[in-house]
């Protein structure tokens, strides 16, 4: 075992123990435990980053790890596909961790929630690098567990409701993905990851179909497929905001990756054509589009504005792939990467406004920017960042997305596509203009006090230059755009 | 020379790029300001006038750089820089005149700085070598103007500036699902023919039209103008003045491409004839567009009072001879040299002399104090050079001969003349009618706004002692009158300096351009086409003014706008709609308050559609109108609470009001607290479905003992005020709602366990409600949560430990 190979279990487990020793350290001297969990956030992106640009050009390493059962095995693989996923896991951490401390208030239960939070990083790490589909879904059920406490991490009503809710759904999630990989391997006889999909499954089309249907709706209860997404909109507000930025950037995003494994590397390109679920699965996610975003233009509370919103674009990656175009699925793979920074820093500002002013409607926000300019600029930028506005990032991605389904002649799905953008502005564009408004507000109008704490600001100030440079840089080697590419050429049509 | 002229291209676009950031990012003085930003203009002026011998000598000049999705791509041909010179001198003059004008504003540098990102912008859209380029400097120039046009603040800025930014918003979607098409069919990003066979008719003409309206909106083409009448007015003169002369000026640039080179087979290449007859075709429907464009503007136009509105519809019917002029280029095909010309040369034409005119009705609306026509007049003795200024400039845009706006528009009027003559043309001598009477209509409505603001004596005498335009603003003004008369005698250093190069470089023949200049410029013909439409326009300003036909204005329901605004309203009204429904909330009235106010028909439909679509869900619309109920209950208990505690004041009202007040406040708040510990507990009681009888029992029996409550509530109140505790008052006049309301049936059993588990999956965590609300589970929901709770009331500490066990025995198991 060299180190290469080792590298992706140091990235799983590294988190793991960071966390166990900041609910140690963290507990006797608070310095200690910040500098610990920032270490370790630092150092396990780093490594994924490494890891990233080493895999950009094909499978680096396949490296098998322990047997539970007879046909079964642990495996882990360094792959285009995974290792950006990882990357984009490690950095949405890395800038929630860090803005968690100066969100959640200095008392004994904050390193309980980098503990389990770096516990569900490693997880997610762990479900990035799985080489087959027992050890994507032992991680997969793992994290969702582990988030279980996070999402109840405030113990109101509302929060435990939410959690309870969120378990349910998770659980029927994980039962689905078993039966599914039950029948994988009863039809194709293993259950490994392989470019191009399975060499033979046999069965009857319908038991075939089953299989497939069994997986999507298995990982699209966690991908926020609707009618699978009810979860969503309770449990993303009612976790504390760090958390809620890495529900809606990279848990949701999970629930895509695993039903994109099923898709190429399961089944595979051909084999889906056959089948003739690809319409069915673009239709579903375009509807999936249009009313997750229509529902968040009628709501006022913020943080569920933003997790409608978070449905509707992961639709955006499922409708896109559903064309297997090439860039098309380029389009959806770095929209990912994007919308995980956009979206965990609009929660980023949601939760620095809530902690300052108290404001959580968006009704109370009018006349922010007068109290909170930096953030505004922030809120505003991430805001235009998601609606697609040149340059920032996310206008790549959906210029992407919009090139790839032209391509393909998917004319419907374009139209989806941008109507959904639409929307966006929609639901997006009262939030930017109210905040700009002058006010006689007393809570926003006369104040002197500092804006919020450094540690939020820092964060919310960083995510904005990312919004920023991922937009103008993108086409730069070493970007996503550039490992989504070659992630999505090696995918759709991998080499002999 | 080391320095290649290919650098230029980039300065000049991010120059002015660095200069409004910079300036967004410092504190810096009136003087200072001013200083950087004329400089800056003028540099970029300056730069745009050393490339231009470059490009002719070679033609075309790149530079890119790898950005954004593939290349960030710059470049300058002889027409881009026609777009490009008159813009940037335009925007130098304004930002001179803006230095003066803006003086007390103390919005003067985000003005400056938004002014400098967007002509960056601009420069980027003309200058842009190929569509991605072209489309992100075209949304950011669109959204930058935002800024310009709510730059003062008023309640009209920010409706014009709403309106101004959906359109914008809506139409940069069109133009991106064109280009996303276009880009897909030709394979590649840059600007250059279609190759043959590239895609279905269909997929054609649904670039096309996408295309279309995309630029259209920006270009304020008839139906997509509604936003520039809005907007122009309502930014400062400045601001209006490159807006309206060079900002619209984008769309029409984009029509070009679109039109002279997307859409063209490519020359030299063996093209099908139906390729060639198509784009004819594509020029025909740009042309009529044009002509309704120019038509509609000038009618508008003529109805106005206030000028700059006025000056903003002639900018819409201004864009239809542009829009006229190319389109008549591409029908004539490779005759067209003459429309194509007409219409680019009435380009830099109109630029100069709308934003001259803008220039001139904001030193009228500073120094008179209004801007409205008929209140003003005999400006001409104290504002002489603001006059001249005018006078030119309306001289320019009537079309007057001598002055530039004479070329531009004999040009097209050929144009149109040989177009009628082709085959399929017939109808096109109607348009030519248009265009004359359009030339007319303009004549009227600039002899109204010269006559009645400067000419005629004036009504009033004016509020403030009037002053001319001095130093900055004067000299704006005049350096863009010097153009309008230089071009006028002399207009082949733009028709042969800019003009033919450009055709010839895109492949047109330009022969036609020279033969007018050598033919038909101030030819007898054209002079007496023009003494025509003078003669005509004079006639119609005279019985306009005599019948009062100016001041006829057509019903709102006329015009696009409205249904435009209809259509939006309607559209958020069904998202909130469908949300609010779906997640069973109490269903509110419609949020605009115009639709309550209004009796119109479509007015009326949108409230019946609102009641049916709440009563469609019969359970949870009976439980919002019982919900409804008890809140208005709730408001009647405290209304008759503050109407005890007043008469429990009344003595002392007049003499100690402080005391009265903070006795009328702890009522009401008393009184709040009673009324909504009765909603929550008899709100509890409307889970079941069966129990409405024995709830309106109850909502009746406190309404009869609403006077009791009200008394409660301000002996409660003044028990707190004196320090006491309320509290057992309150208790002891509490209500039990649950006992007055009667026997109720038993409905645990009623529902069977399917519904209860749907119910308890998708039954979203109703965090408004209140807390006492949540009763309404039966036995098994009951059950199954009592022991989720009981067991999952803090699960992190056991998941915790689970884990750690699980994380032991996989070390384990790998390490042994």
């Amino acid at each position: 075992m060299t180190l290469t190979s080792l590298l992706p279990l140091i990235a799983l487990a590294l988190p793991i123990i960071g966390g166990l020793a900041a609910l140690g350290a963290g507990r006797r001297n608070r310095r200690l435990g910040i500098a610990v969990v920032a270490g370790t956030a630092v150092t396990t992106f780093l490594i994924t980053a490494l890891l990233a640009l080493a895999a950009k050009d094909g499978l680096l390493r396949e490296m098998t790890l322990v047997q539970i059962a007879p046909p079964v095995w642990i495996v882990f693989r360094i792959d285009p596909l995974g290792t950006l996923f990882a990357a984009t896991v490690s950095g949405l951490f890395l800038l929630a961790l860090i803005y968690a401390f100066g969100y959640l208030p200095d008392d004994r239960r904050q390193w309980r929630f980098h503990a389990f939070a770096m516990a569900c990083q490693g997880c997610m790490i762990g479900v990035a690098f799985a080489g087959n589909l027992v050890t994507l879904l032992v991680f997969y059920e793992l994290f969702s567990l582990l988030s279980y406490p996070l999402i109840t991490h405030d113990r109101t009503r509302v929060a435990v409701a939410a959690g309870l809710k969120y378990l349910v759904y998770i659980i029927t999630g994980g039962a689905f993905v078993w039966a599914g990989i039950i029948l994988v391997f009863h039809l194709g006889g293993e259950i490994r990851f392989l470019p191009g999909g399975l060499a033979d499954i046999n069965g009857s089309p319908g038991l075939v179909l089953a299989t497939f249907a069994c997986l999507v709706t298995g990982f699209g209860v966690k991908a926020a497929l609707m009618p699978l997404h009810g979860w969503v909109p309770d449990a993303h507000p009612a976790a504390p905001a760090p958390f809620s930025a890495v529900l809606s950037g990279v848990m949701v995003a999970t629930g895509v990756f695993g039903i994109l494994r099923v898709m190429f590397e399961i089944f595979g390109v051909s084999r889906l054509i056959e089948m003739g679920v690809l319409p069915w699965l673009g239709g579903i996610a375009g509807a999936s589009v249009l009313l997750a975003a229509a529902r968040a233009v009628g709501e006022d509370d913020l943080k569920r504005r933003l997790a409608w919103s978070t449905i509707s674009q992961m639709a955006y990656v499922l409708m896109a792939v559903s064309t297997i175009g090439g860039q098309a699925v380029t389009g959806a793979f770095v929209h990912i990467t994007h919308h995980a920074f956009l979206k965990g820093g609009l929660f980023f500002c949601a939760g620095l406004v809530a902690t300052v002013t108290g404001a959580t409607r968006i009704s109370q926000l009018r006349g922010l920017a007068q109290r909170m300019p930096v953030t505004s600029l922030a809120l505003t930028v991430l805001a235009l960042g998601l609606v697609g506005i040149p340059p920032l990032s996310g206008f790549i991605s959906k210029w992407l997305l919009g090139l790839g389904l032209a391509d393909a002649g998917a004319m419907v799905r374009l139209g989806v596509m941008l109507a959904g953008a639409l929307l966006a502005a929609v639901y997006l564009w009262p939030i930017i203009y109210r905040i700009w408004l002058p006010t006689d507000d007393p809570r926003f109008a006369h104040s002197h006090s500092r804006e919020a704490s450094g540690w939020m600001l820092g964060i919310l100030i960083a995510t904005g230059m990312l919004a920023v440079i991922l937009g103008t840089a993108a086409t730069l080697p070493g970007f996503p755009l550039d490992l989504a590419k070659n992630a999505a050429q090696w995918l759709v049509e991998p080499p002999p | 020379m080391m320095f290649s002229t290919e650098l230029l291209l980039p300065l000049v676009v991010l120059l002015p790029l660095v200069a409004a950031l910079t300036l967004a990012c410092v504190r810096i003085g009136k003087r200072r300001l001013a200083m950087v930003a004329v400089t800056t203009s003028g540099l970029t002026l300056a730069g745009v006038i050393v490339l231009v011998p470059d490009v002719l000598a070679s033609g075309r000049l790149t530079w890119s750089l790898p950005a954004l999705t593939g290349r960030f791509e710059l470049t300058a041909d002889a027409i881009s820089l026609l777009f490009a010179l008159s813009g940037a001198f335009v925007w130098f003059c304004a930002t001179v005149y803006a230095t003066a004008y803006l003086s007390d504003d103390t919005g003067r540098k985000r003005f400056q700085a938004t002014s400098l990102f967007v002509l960056s912008a601009n420069l980027g859209v003309v200058l842009a070598g190929n569509l991605p380029t072209l489309y992100v400097c075209f949304e950011l120039l669109g959204l930058a103007a935002l800024l310009l046009v709510i730059h003062d603040g008023s309640e009209k800025a920010r409706k014009a500036g709403i309106k101004y930014f959906w359109m914008t918003l809506i139409g940069g979607f069109f133009l991106l699902a064109g280009i996303l098409l276009v880009r897909a069919m030709a394979g590649s990003d840059s600007i250059e023919p279609l190759p043959p066979g590239a895609g279905s008719p269909v997929m054609l003409w649904t670039a096309f039209v996408l295309l279309l309206i995309g630029f259209g909106v920006k270009a304020g083409m008839v139906p997509l103008h509604t936003w520039l009448p809005d907007a122009h007015p309502a930014a400062p003169a400045p601001a209006s003045a490159l807006l309206s002369g060079v900002m619209i000026k984008t769309g029409a640039y984009g029509i070009f491409r679109m039109v002279h080179v997307i859409f063209r087979p490519e020359g030299g290449v063996e093209s099908a004839l139906s390729a060639w007859a198509l784009n004819a075709r594509l020029g025909l429907i740009v042309l009529w567009l044009g002509i309704a464009t120019m038509l509609v503007g000038v009618i508008l136009a003529l109805g106005q009072h206030h000028a700059k509105r006025m000056l903003a519809w002639h900018s819409v019917s201004q864009m239809g001879f542009v829009l006229t002029g190319i389109g008549a280029g591409v029908w004539l095909g490779s005759e067209g040299a003459m429309g194509t010309a007409g219409g680019l040369l009435h380009v830099v034409n109109h630029a100069l002399f709308k934003a001259s005119l803008f220039l001139g009705a904001g030193v009228v609306a500073l120094h008179a104090g209004t801007a409205d026509m008929y209140r003003l007049g005999g400006l001409w003795r104290r504002m002489p050079v603001t006059f001249t200024c005018m006078l030119v400039a309306a001289a320019g845009i009537t079309g007057i001969p001598l002055f530039n706006g004479f070329v531009s528009k004999c040009l097209i009027h050929h144009a149109l003349v040989e177009g009628a003559a082709r085959e399929g043309g017939d109808w096109l001598v109607v348009a030519e009618w248009i265009f004359l009477a359009t030339c007319a209509g303009t004549v009227a409505s600039f002899v109204k706004l010269i006559g009645l603001v400067f000419v005629r004596a004036s009504r009033q005498p004016p509020p403030q002692p009037v002053r001319d335009a001095t130093g900055p603003m004067s000299t704006a003004m005049i350096l863009l009158t010097i153009p309008i008369i230089v071009i006028g005698l002399q207009p082949g250093i733009v028709l042969e300096g800019l003009i033919v190069p450009g055709l010839k470089t895109l492949a047109i023949p330009a022969e036609p351009v020279g033969h007018y200049l050598d033919t038909y410029y101030l030819g007898p013909s054209d002079l007496r086409s023009f003494g025509t439409v003078l003669v005509g326009g004079i006639a119609l300003f005279a019985v306009g003014t005599r019948l009062g036909l100016f001041k006829l204005a057509a019903p709102a329901w006329f015009g696009v706008d409205i249904w435009y605004r209809r259509a939006a309203v309607t559209f958020v009204i069904l998202c909130r709609h469908g949300g609010k429904r779906a997640a069973g909330l109490r269903v509110t009235r419609p949020q605009p308050k115009r639709i309550k106010r209004t009796r119109s028909l479509p007015g009326q439909m949108l409230t019946v559609l609102d009641e049916r679509l709440s009563a469609i869900d019969g359970t949870r619309a009976r439980r919002n109108t019982l919900y409804a109920r008890l809140d208005e209950l709730r408001d009647s208990i405290v209304r008759a609470a503050v109407d005890e505690s007043r008469l429990r004041t009344r003595g002392q009202r007049k003499a100690e009001s402080v005391r009265a007040d903070r006795h009328l406040n702890a009522t009401r708040m008393m009184a709040g607290l009673i009324a909504t510990r009765l909603l929550e507990r008899t709100m509890a009681l409307t889970a079941d479905d069966n129990a409405d009888r024995s709830v309106s029992t109850a909502i009746e029996k406190i309404g009869t003992e609403r006077d009791d409550f009200a008394r409660m509530a301000a002996d409660a109140a003044e028990t707190w005020l004196e320090g006491g505790d309320p509290g057992k008052l309150l208790e002891a006049g509490r209500v039990d709602p649950e006992r007055d309301a009667g026997p109720r049936p038993s409905t645990a059993a009623n529902r069977d366990w399917w519904t209860e588990l749907c119910e308890f999956i998708f039954r979203p965590a109703v965090r408004h409600w209140p807390a006492t609300e949540r009763s309404d589970d039966a036995s098994l929901t009951r059950a199954i949560r009592a022991l989720l709770e009981r067991t999952t009331r803090d699960p992190s500490l056991g998941l915790g430990l689970a884990f750690l066990l699980l994380l032991a025995l996989s070390a384990s198991s790998i390490l042994i």
